[in-house]
Order: structure tokens, then C-alpha cells, then sequence
């Protein structure tokens, strides 16, 4: 069904045509069979069940049709996955579960600030076509640190490529791994490491039995249950609002009544009331940081007196158990009370924030402050353009066509089923804000959806509403949204059946299940392709790789899974300096490798290391938590302030790490020996027309 | 057609082949042919030059130069500011076409580079 040797490619395309149009028409009448069983009474978690286990097991079945011990097969799906096709895979191994899940909420949140990352994804892509993609394929090796071995003489450019892949692909999928986790719990109400671990097994048994192939043909599949769990929703939303199915096209005019009620809002003596308390709140704990062992003395004092109290006028047994609760929770000692105290702090002064205007670009309270919002904002999307165009894959994807004509058309194909996504997620976001603003604000508290009050219960981080003025009436500030439920409720804001959130679940796993395939893969191959075979037993057997390749994705994999379910505290941090770490590291070399001949080893490699390290000596320097890490003592504002360069924030590192990448290859270049004359010729057939069969 | 290798005939794979090297070190041929094949492979990739600059400059201008201009740009068309149609929408549909030309372009030069070869039959 994938793929025999004696199929022609015009065949092998027919007949994927045929298997992907039935595996669609098969998803959505299960959807709607699951549908129907919804109105006989099918219970919530049931229906989750149904589509965690059924999705899972058609991945898995892929993944077992597809398993392969040959090693063009298994690092490189036998180079025969046509454009159209490997378009789609690398939409789904691109979009995580950030894109999925996260990326509407940052736009509902940051309104014009969050469309850096739908730029950046996706503009990442001109880069791939024009200065990578069709060279790499030309190349035609089989990771990323095998064309800088190859073209950079020697095994120095390869291991240091293939630690910054190794890197780079680690810290992304152990965020996919935990936001498998998440999905899986919330599908079925399994618990957080069990649900890891079920995922886990999903991934496994399709990159583990087939590698690349397998990978390859089920990221397909997970890519048409994302999509059509995308745009279902919206579409939804849409027509409810302004009876157009095509919500990217109208949302405009949605925008325009957003924008009139962020200014009633903005002026609203009410919404106004709420912000001054929260402000109130966040000078009180200012005041407790000045003094932090006599607010600890005060705090504890007030919550004796009031244990105290209630035991002395006979209080409710669930009142007193309440107050020696919070007796109980104080913190213990000075440094835990300073840090809750500055959590506070900044927590409430956030909340006190009137809400940022949906369109306006760059917002600030003076010229100064948009002069910096603006620098970030095209930093970030500097670093994230030019963290796809080198994240190892993502390119590896295009070593996977038939020739470097369909590796060309290719990058266009993924950046179109990108796009359908990306284009849709503003959408998403301004209709789920217009439903809210109006829906919900000034709304009695007693009637407030269901769907408030369920997801709140799950996580009072995703959404939380307290009435601060005891007016009764929901106030816009009273109101707390994690960004992660724009996506995950959407479908209950909108009044949809459930079915259709358990497919945006569903959607959502296949994202970060897809992800973390290709993630695993390029993580078991530059150890096994560069570091065992190139390096370690250059005599090994074909198949001897493979299966080391397959013993290492295991350990990988368990790496990851363990990492994850430490849950550490910044993983979107570490997601977003992914993108800054490939930056620095691969974009520069790659570049100059193919576009400048007198790049050697030494530039290269040095230029490695030089965009590597400047990147994250930046992010340990200005980041909160990195800066705990590696200093060893808690970060002041002012001295993490003080360390800035150019008001640049730590997310966007990669844009101080890639010039100086740039500039060490270029000036270590210089000053070293010019490349070997193999390695001058490789450059020239690189820069040969191409000439070839196309199926 | 003397500017095909023998290393990427068929496969195009370069990094399979025993000799990376391809024709610059290949066997010596007629110098006035590998002359020529040499001439050739400067003029495509001058051509390849030009049409990546210009699409690097579209999409520079695009992305970083319409973008920091955004607080000016931030008229209505049609029910949009323009600044944010141009992020959310516009810029992405530059960025396609970006793409599209290129590998159209790039297909053509090479079909044209490489002269009057007969297509293998699929």
C-alpha cells in the first residue's frame, strides 16, 4: 500500500490518492457516527476514549504496514513521497501542539503582537525554498550533519552539527510529549503520566518499527484530522456570527465591532473599579516585599487570629478546616515567601492592565515604549523565520522526494497546508473574542455558561472568573483566560455539540503525536548516522544502523517522556528558544556552505559554535529561569534589565547569535585554508542545473 | 548533452555516489566542450543568483520594511486595518506566491539548462 520497488511513481501516486480520499471519507463518517451515538446518550469521556483509541490505532496500523529494516527506507522513506504528499506531512511534523493549541490563545491575548508568530512560521518557508530545500535534496544525504560533513571536510562540522540538532530537537519534543500528555488527560481523564505514556506508545510503534516511512505515511493521516479539526470549529463560529462559512475572508468586519467595545470597555467606570483592586492587590504585595520577614509575622499573625476566631464563635466545621488550611500554607521561609510575594506582585499587576486594543500594532504608553514593542516584534519574527528555515526536521523532510524539481515544489505544498491553518488562527481569535465581549461580559454571574464552571474545574489557570467589585455583573478584568482554551473550548463557546471538542482534542494529539515523530527521528538518526556510523564503526551494516537507530528512539523517547513529566516550569520558553538555538547554529552554514565557496571546516565549525553559544549566553543573562540555572541566585528585575542589549527580549537571542555565526565563519574561513577541492567540487554540482527523472 | 554528469544522472544523488567530485575532476574531456558545459553552469547559476536576490528582497521588504511601518499603515481597506491584514493574511499569501514562482522559474531554467534531453519514461 506504501510503496513496493516495482511501482512506477505515477502509480504509487494513484494509488495514495485513493488510500488518503477513503481514509478522509472514513474520518468524518466515524465523526458522525460518533455523532449519532451522542444523541442516543454516548457519555462525554466515551466519546473520548472512542477517538483517542481509534485515531491511535490507525496511526499505529500505518506504522506497522510501513515498517522497514532497509536503510534508504528508513531514514529517507525510499525518496519517493511526491511533493503533494510530503507537503502535507511536513505541515503536520511542522504544526505542534503550540500551533494547534496555543497559537489562537497568544493571538486572542496580544491581538496584532501575536501575528510575529504566525509571520515567522510561516515566511521561515521562503527561506527553506530558495536557499536550502533544492540544494539539500541535490545533496541527497540523509541528515543535516551529513551535508556539513560532507561539504565541510571532516567529522569536526558533523559532530558539532549533530549535538546542535540533537539539542535543538530535544527541547522541542519534550513539549510535545507533555502537551500529549495534557491532551490525553483531558480526553479521558487518565492521569497526567499515564496519559504521557499512552502517547508515548502512539509515537513509538510508528517511528520505531518503520522510521522515516512510517513517519511519513501517518503524519499524512494526522494531518487531515488536524485540519479538519482546525477549520470545523471556526467555520462554526463564522457562520453563527456572520452567516459566511469562510471566516478568514469577514472577520474583518468582526474585528470592527471588537475594536468598538474594547473602547466602551477601556472607559468603562466598572471595568475601571476592577483594575484599580487588582492594583491595590499588587501594591500590597509590593509593600510586603520591602519588609518580607515582618509581612511573613503579620501574615501569619492575621491567620491565626482569624483560626482563632472561628473556633471561638463556633465557625462551620468546613470554615475552620478552610482557615487552618491557609494557616498551613504560609510559607515557610524567607526566600519562599519573597518568591510568592513577587509572584503576587506581578500577578495582580498584570491583571490591572486595561486590555490591549486587538488591532493596533506595536502598543505603549509613549513613543519609547512602541520603539521597543516594535524592535521586538520584528526580532521575534526574524528569529522564528530563520529558526524554520534550520530546524534539522524540517529539512531533512525535503531529502525525502523523488528529485529536487518535486523537493521545490514541495516547500510550496507545506507552506500552502501551513497556511490554511495559520490564516485561519486570527480568525479564530477575534470571533471567539467578539462571542466573549458579548456574550459574557456584563453577564450576572449566576448565568454564566456551562462551559466556565467545567473548565475552570480542569485548570483554574485556563479560565477563572471571581467578582472582585461584588457587583454581581462579570466584569472583562474579573475575568482570567489561559490562552489554551480559545482552542480547546471553542467549540462549547460557540454551543456545539461535544463530539466536535473531542475531535479538536483529537486534532490536537495528532499535531504533537506528528511532531514528535519527526523530533524522535532526527534525534536517533544524527546519533546513529553521525556519531555512531560516521564516527564510532564506519563498518557497520545497513541494518546494524537501523537497529541501532531504533535502540536509541527508544531511549530517546524515554528521555523525553521523563523529562516531561517532571513538568518543568518554562517549556513555552524552551520551545520558542528552540527556534533561536537552530537559528544560530544551522542557518548560517548552511547558507554559506552553499553560496560561499571559500567557507572551510574551521569557519563552519567555528561559526557553530560561536552562534550557538552567544545565543544561550544571552538567554542566561536575561531569562528568569535560565539565569536561576546557571547563576545559582533568584534574578532581580533590574539586574536581568540591566543585562539586556538593545531592549532585545531573551525569546529573541537568535538575533544577536545569527550575525555573529555569520561574521566567525566568514572572518575563521578567511583566515584558514580553503576548502578541500572535493569539497569546491561539491559546491559546483550543487550549483548545477538539475537534471533528472520526475515521475 | 555534456553538462550532465554521470554522478546525477538518474538519481541526482550526489552524497550515494563514490566520486562527489562529478565533472569538475571527472576524465578530461574535449576542452572545448567542458569549456562550454562551464559557461553554461555560470549562466544558470547567475540566472539562479538573480531570481533568489529578488525574491529575498520581496520577501525582506514584506516582512521587515511593510511591517515596521504598521502604526502608519494602519488604515482601513474594506472593513481591515491594512497593517494587520498585511501580518495576519497578506504577507502569508506573498510568501506563497514567493515560493510558487521560484520552483516554477527554477523548473524551467533547468529544463532549459539541460538542453534537448529526452525525459525518462515514467
Amino acid at each position: 500500500m506504501f510503496g513496493s520497488h516495482n511501482q512506477s511513481q505515477a502509480d504509487f501516486k494513484k494509488s495514495l490518492n485513493r488510500v488518503y480520499a477513503w481514509y478522509t471519507v472514513g474520518f468524518i463518517l466515524f465523526v458522525l457516527a460518533l455523532a449519532a451515538m451522542e444523541q442516543k446518550g454516548l457519555s462525554r469521556n466515551g466519546i473520548g476514549y472512542f477517538f483517542l483509541i481509534a485515531t491511535v490505532l490507525v496511526y499505529a496500523g500505518i506504522g506497522l504496514m510501513s515498517r522497514t529494516n532497509d536503510a534508504a527506507e528508513y531514514y529517507v522513506a525510499g525518496r519517493r513521497v511526491p511533493a503533494f504528499y510530503n507537503g502535507m506531512a511536513t505541515g503536520a511534523d511542522w504544526m505542534s501542539a503550540a500551533s494547534f493549541i496555543s497559537m489562537a490563545g497568544t493571538l486572542y491575548l496580544s491581538g496584532f503582537g501575536g501575528l510575529a508568530f504566525i509571520m515567522g512560521w510561516t515566511g521561515g518557508y521562503c527561506l527553506v525554498a530558495i536557499f536550502l530545500a533544492p540544494y539539500l535534496r541535490k545533496f541527497g544525504g540523509f541528515t543535516i550533519p551529513d551535508f556539513l560533513g560532507a561539504r565541510f571536510d571532516g567529522n569536526l562540522p558533523r559532530v558539532i552539527g549533530a549535538f546542535g540538532a540533537i539539542l535543538c530537537s530535544f527541547t522541542y519534543v519534550v513539549a510535545q510529549v507533555y502537551g500529549i500528555g495534557l491532551i490525553t488527560t483531558r480526553l479521558t481523564g487518565l492521569a497526567f503520566e499515564i496519559g504521557i505514556f499512552a502517547g508515548l506508545a502512539g509515537i513509538l510503534v510508528c517511528s520505531f518499527l518503520g522510521g522515516m516511512r512510517a513517519v511519513t505515511w501517518t503524519q499524512i493521516a494526522q494531518y487531515i484530522v488536524l485540519i479538519i479539526a482546525y477549520l470545523l470549529p471556526a467555520v462554526w463560529l463564522s457562520v453563527k456570527h456572520t452567516g459566511n462559512p469562510v471566516p478568514q475572508l469577514v472577520y474583518g468586519y468582526t474585528l470592527e465591532k471588537v475594536t468598538a467595545t474594547e473602547e466602551r470597555i477601556l472607559n468603562d467606570p466598572k471595568e475601571i473599579e476592577v483594575r484599580q483592586l487588582f492594583t491595590a492587590r499588587s501594591n500590597e504585595a509590593a509593600a510586603k516585599l520591602r519588609d518580607v520577614p515582618a509581612a511573613m509575622a503579620a501574615d501569619r499573625a492575621a491567620a491565626k487570629k482569624r483560626v482563632d476566631e472561628l473556633r471561638g464563635s463556633n465557625g462551620s466545621f468546613t470554615d475552620v478546616r478552610a482557615a487552618e488550611n491557609a494557616l498551613a500554607a504560609l510559607p515557610k521561609d524567607v526566600s519562599a515567601a519573597r518568591a510568592q510575594y513577587a509572584a503576587a506582585q506581578a500577578a495582580n499587576a498584570a491583571r490591572a492592565q486595561p486590555p490591549a486594543r486587538h488591532a493596533e500594532p506595536f502598543p505603549g504608553v509613549d513613543e519609547a515604549h512602541r520603539d521597543v514593542a516594535r524592535k521586538n516584534f520584528l526580532a521575534l519574527v526574524f528569529c522564528l523565520m530563520i529558526g524554520t528555515a534550520a530546524l534539522p526536521h524540517i529539512l531533512i523532510r525535503y531529502y525525502t522526494t523523488p528529485s529536487v524539481r518535486e523537493a521545490r515544489e514541495s516547500v510550496g505544498w507545506s507552506l500552502f497546508f501551513i497556511f490554511l491553518l495559520y490564516f485561519t488562527a486570527p480568525a479564530l481569535a477575534v470571533l471567539a473574542k467578539f462571542e466573549i465581549y458579548t456574550a459574557l461580559v456584563n453577564a450576572p454571574f449566576d448565568r454564566l455558561p456551562e462551559w466556565i464552571a467545567r473548565w475552570s474545574s480542569v485548570d483554574k489557570t485556563l479560565v477563572s472568573a471571581v467578582d472582585m467589585n461584588k457587583d454581581g455583573i462579570l466584569q472583562l478584568a474579573e475575568l482570567a483566560l489561559g490562552g489554551d482554551i480559545i482552542v480547546l473550548a471553542t467549540p462549547e463557546i460557540g454551543g456545539m455539540p461535544y463530539v466536535v471538542s473531542g475531535m479538536v482534542a483529537a486534532g490536537g494529539l495528532a499535531a504533537a503525536l506528528s511532531t514528535a515523530d519527526g523530533l524522535l527521528l532526527t534525534i536517533a538518526n544524527a546519533m546513529s548516522h553521525d556519531i555512531y556510523y560516521k564516527i564510532i564503526n564506519p563498518k557497520a551494516t545497513a541494518t546494524n544502523r537501523v537497529m541501532v537507530s531504533k535502540f536509541l528512539l527508544l531511549v530517546v523517547a524515554l528521555g523525553a517522556a521523563y523529562v516531561a513529566a517532571q513538568q518543568p516550569a518554562d517549556i513555552l520558553f524552551l520551545v520558542s528558544a528552540a527556534f533561536s538555538f537552530a537559528a544560530a547554529t544551522f542557518f548560517p552554514v548552511l547558507t554559506l556552505g552553499i553560496f560561499w565557496k571559500r567557507a572551510n571546516k574551521w569557519g563552519a565549525s567555528a561559526g557553530m559554535l560561536a552562534g550557538l553559544f552567544t545565543t544561550l549566553y544571552y538567554m542566561c543573562q536575561t531569562q528568569p529561569w535560565l539565569y536561576l540555572l546557571t547563576h545559582r541566585t533568584l534574578p532581580s528585575p533590574e539586574i536581568l534589565q540591566a543585562n539586556v542589549w538593545w531592549d532585545i527580549e531573551p525569546i529573541s537571542a537568535g538575533l544577536f547569535g545569527v550575525p555573529v555565526a555569520f561574521l566567525t565563519t566568514i572572518v575563521v574561513s578567511l583566515l584558514t585554508p580553503r576548502p578541500s577541492a572535493a569539497a569546491m567540487a561539491l559546491v559546483d554540482d550543487l550549483r548545477a542545473p538539475a537534471w533528472e527523472a520526475t515521475g | 548533452m555534456g553538462n550532465v554528469t554521470p554522478t546525477l544522472r538518474g538519481t541526482g544523488d550526489m552524497a550515494r555516489t563514490a566520486n562527489p567530485a562529478g565533472t569538475a575532476s571527472a576524465a578530461p574531456a574535449a576542452s572545448g566542450e567542458a569549456q562550454a558545459d562551464q559557461a553554461r553552469r555560470q549562466r544558470y547559476w547567475r540566472h539562479n543568483l538573480r531570481l533568489t536576490g529578488a525574491l529575498a528582497a520581496l520577501w525582506f521588504f514584506v516582512t521587515f520594511v511593510l511591517v515596521y511601518f504598521s502604526r502608519e499603515l494602519s488604515f482601513k481597506v474594506v472593513g481591515w486595518p491594512f497593517s494587520f491584514w498585511v501580518a495576519g493574511q497578506g504577507a502569508l499569501v506573498v510568501y506563497c506566491l514567493i515560493i510558487w514562482f521560484y520552483a516554477r522559474r527554477m523548473n524551467q531554467l533547468d529544463a532549459q539548462f539541460a538542453g534537448a534531453a529526452p525525459r525518462p519514461p515514467d
